[in-house]
């Protein structure tokens, strides 16, 4: 097991590689000037036409934007990774600090919605296989169909309009106002950047109430979409294996139904719904975005979207590579989580 | 019970029908343990099994609930090649009228058309009525919504500069979308735009991958790992990033200001967002083109095709190409509703627009310019319902509409896929 987790972490800078090579030659594409650009986020505008060629000159030769490809490229990385990812001149903070302020934001609201969705699925998906052709089958069908068919961003403003606008049971950003009060007071104590987890080691629980409350909507909507993705998975997987000879077997040795599903046919079902939900990982992020853009969420994903619009590339390059990771450590666990379900993989 | 199992015995006959006797035999024999002593059961299920032997033994399961069952008794007559006369029973008489059972046994033989295989999807049919739908619209677009004043027909025209919704009012049947823009002008060209990025994004990310796939797959040894190693690459980026990325290099330019100011506009936008979606669009078909190659470069045929001394080229186009584009279709119909929804999505979040001072008549950018007007007034939570919600609809039955075509599409070309699932999902 040891040996195929070290196996699989060898992957991750080949793909890490490859990504930053990917984003390097998607700058080069761009003249040398505009590169130049990038690197001088404010100049005084009055400066002649010569002073400004000389900037221009001086820049390139600092940053090497005429040296040979792989030289140019080993620089950029340097300046990339130098300065905690550089310096974003929309937030007037480093990336790395922008990552680290809103990620947590964004990680509970990612967790808030995966571990439901992948648990109901997992449970509704085998409801469904189990009553094959029946009344649970058709529910669970038709309900994963239509939230399969409502792309999250849509399903987003409807219940903003609903939950928010109509009912004002569910109010959108990340706290309200007398809540933020306490979270940035002195006494609050941010232990983990997940607010209702530290609003409840902090003891306070009107602020985990409220954090609660304003993390509804945006997980929901999230969580529907992988919902409906994994219960299709896990449903039509199941319906493989019951028809499986092993579980025939099962069967013919006189256990409950109960037992043969439990014991015997769902650990070899829930394969393709680790691979699946490691697979999703980068839809997830995507709508992870919009969602957080819909619902005024301050997460990372609002975070990059506001900079980019404003062409900051740091922030640009700087999430790029951070979402690129993190779809990777999230495939890296599925297949962990695979091997640990499924020993054969191992011997591989 | 009594619906239930008449459907179940009406399903298994449809299947057989079908040519699908495996999964008839299935249905029925889950139906007889149940009901042991059924004789239409066993009569279909001696339709649906391919084995002499169990056929003879189906029938005379039948002959024991009813002898006097002639289409059985003489279809087990032909099947023994001795009449079956342990029963009292007079065989019949005449041979003039074809018996029913002949006439089942006819429809196992005939191979099912595509038109019956077609109609007997409900998915498909659906899918394509939807889509057929829409492309009325696009195709109408213009005696529906004739254009107004603007460079491109794809901007929507203007009636005023007021930035407050009006509702529907004659004239303006789905009412005017903040800043006075039509809304039934940019649902109705925003249909034909649907068609123009869905089809185009996906024939694109269709023709790269299916090429990157066939020379991975017909190559092999280590390019064909560097080139899946490649594809694994692609796969880390989220599309957004990639996206977001790509807009933020090339479609923004920095103006400066005499004043020292300076603004960053939109520049190109309205493509980069749709090429980043095909240079990241196109992993999933490699992977299945070359999946198809490997799995069938090691077939028989192959190997005869190879002996009497085909050339590579027509090795490929003509023996390996049919056999290789398996599911290609399937996975391009849902992909085009996923794109469209894609780049409503791109739009929404400002990432995909026409240059300054215009407004595409395309699905995304209005609920991009409905997005301030969706939580409505104090006093009407739904006052500017009409700014969203006709728009909202419009994406959800597209990418809807080529999802049902696709998954049909699965259940029609590929018989295999039932039966791999035994009992088809």
């Amino acid at each position: 097991m040891i040996k195929y987790i070290i196996r699989r972490l060898l992957v991750l800078p080949i793909v890490i590689f490859f990504v930053t090579v990917v984003l390097f030659l998607m700058y080069l594409r761009l003249p040398v000037e505009q590169r130049a650009m990038i690197y001088i986020p404010s100049f005084n505008p009055h400066i002649t036409e010569e002073e400004f060629e000389r900037l221009m000159q001086v820049t390139i030769d600092r940053y090497g934007l005429d040296d040979p490809l792989p030289v140019q490229y080993v620089k950029w990385l340097r300046e990339l990774i130098a300065d905690e990812w550089g310096f974003s001149p929309t937030w007037r903070e480093t990336v790395l600090q922008g990552i680290r302020n809103r990620g947590p934001a964004s990680l509970e609201l990612a967790l808030l919605a995966m571990i439901p969705a992948i648990l109901l699925a997992v449970l509704l998906g085998s409801l469904s296989a189990r009553g094959y052709g029946r009344f649970p089958d058709h529910a669970v069908r038709s309900a994963s169909f239509v939230a399969w068919a409502f792309p999250p961003f849509i399903l987003a403003l409807i219940l903003l309009n609903v939950f928010y606008a109509w009912l004002g049971w569910f109010p959108p950003g990340r706290s309200s106002l007398w809540a933020s009060d306490i979270i940035s007071s002195e006494a609050f104590r941010s232990y983990t950047g997940l607010l209702t987890l530290d609003a409840l080691l902090n003891g306070e629980l009107g602020v985990f109430w409220d954090a609660l409350r304003h993390l509804v909507l945006p997980a929901f909507t999230l969580a529907l979409a992988v919902w409906a993705l994994l219960t299709r998975v896990m449903r039509s997987s199941l319906l493989d294996v019951l028809h499986q000879d092993y579980v025939t077997t099962a069967r013919a040795k006189g256990l409950p139904e109960r037992a043969v599903v439990n014991r015997h046919a769902r650990r070899n079902a829930i394969l393709p719904v680790i691979s699946t939900g490691g697979a999703a990982t980068s839809i997830l992020i995507t709508s992870l975005v919009v969602v957080e853009v819909v619902f005024n969420y301050n997460g990372i994903g609002r975070w990059a979207l506001k900079a980019i619009l404003e062409s900051d590339i740091p922030v640009a390059t700087g999430f790029t590579v951070f979402t690129c990771l993190v779809v990777v450590l999230a495939s890296l666990l599925a297949d962990i989580l695979y091997a640990v379900v499924d020993p054969r993989v191992r011997l591989f | 019970m009594g619906q239930f199992d008449t459907d179940a015995l009406q399903q298994a006959l449809q299947l057989i029908n079908a040519g699908e006797g495996r999964k008839a035999s299935i249905i029925l024999a889950r139906f007889l343990q149940e009901n042991p002593d059924h004789e239409r059961a066993w009569h279909l299920l001696s339709y649906a099994l391919s084995d002499p032997e169990q056929q003879i033994y189906a029938l005379r399961r039948v002959l024991e609930i009813n002898p006097g069952n002639r289409a059985a008794r003489s279809r087990l007559a032909r099947l023994v090649g001795a009449p079956a006369s342990s029963t009292p029973t007079p065989r019949p008489a005449s041979k003039a009228s074809p018996r029913p059972a002949e006439v089942a046994f006819s429809a196992v033989k005939r191979r099912p058309g595509y038109r019956d295989r077609i109609l007997s999807s409900p998915s498909l049919v659906a899918g394509t009525v939807i889509v057929l739908l829409f492309a009325a619209v696009a195709l109408a677009a213009p005696l529906i919504a004739p254009p107004g004043e603007t460079d491109s027909v794809y901007w929507m025209p203007r009636h005023g500069y007021d930035p407050v919704p009006r509702p529907p009012q004659p004239g303006h049947p789905l009412g005017l979308l903040p800043e006075q823009y039509d809304g039934l002008y940019g649902l109705v060209w925003g249909t034909r735009l649907a068609f123009i990025i869905g089809l185009g994004v996906t024939a694109a990310r269709l023709l790269i991958g299916v090429f990157v796939g066939l020379v991975s797959g017909y190559a092999g040894g280590w390019f064909d790992a560097l080139i899946m190693r490649i594809t694994d690459g692609f796969l880390a980026f989220p599309i957004i990033a990639a996206a977001m990325v790509m807009v933020a290099l090339y479609s923004r330019e920095l103006h400066i200001f005499p004043n020292g100011g300076y603004m960053v506009m939109a520049h190109g936008a309205e493509k980069t967002a749709l090429v980043a979606l095909l240079l990241f669009g196109w992993m999933s078909y490699a992977r299945l083109i070359r999946g198809n190659i490997l799995s069938e470069r090691q077939r028989e045929y192959m190997e005869a095709a190879r002996a009497i001394g085909a050339r590579p080229w027509r090795l490929l186009r003509r023996h390996l190409w049919p056999n290789a584009r398996q599911g290609l279709f399937v996975l391009a119909a849902s992909d085009v509703g996923a794109v469209v929804v894609l780049a409503a999505m791109f739009a929404f979040v400002g990432l995909l627009g026409a240059p300054l001072g215009n407004v595409e008549a395309d699905w995304g950018q209005i609920l991009s310019l409905a997005r301030d007007w969706i939580v409505g007034s104090p006093a009407n939570a739904f006052e500017y319902w009409y700014t969203y919600i006709p728009a909202s609809l419009a994406i959800v039955f597209f990418s809807m509409g080529w999802n049902l075509v696709g998954d049909g599409l699965r259940d029609v070309l590929d018989p295999r896929w039932h039966r791999a699932r035994g009992l088809g999902g």
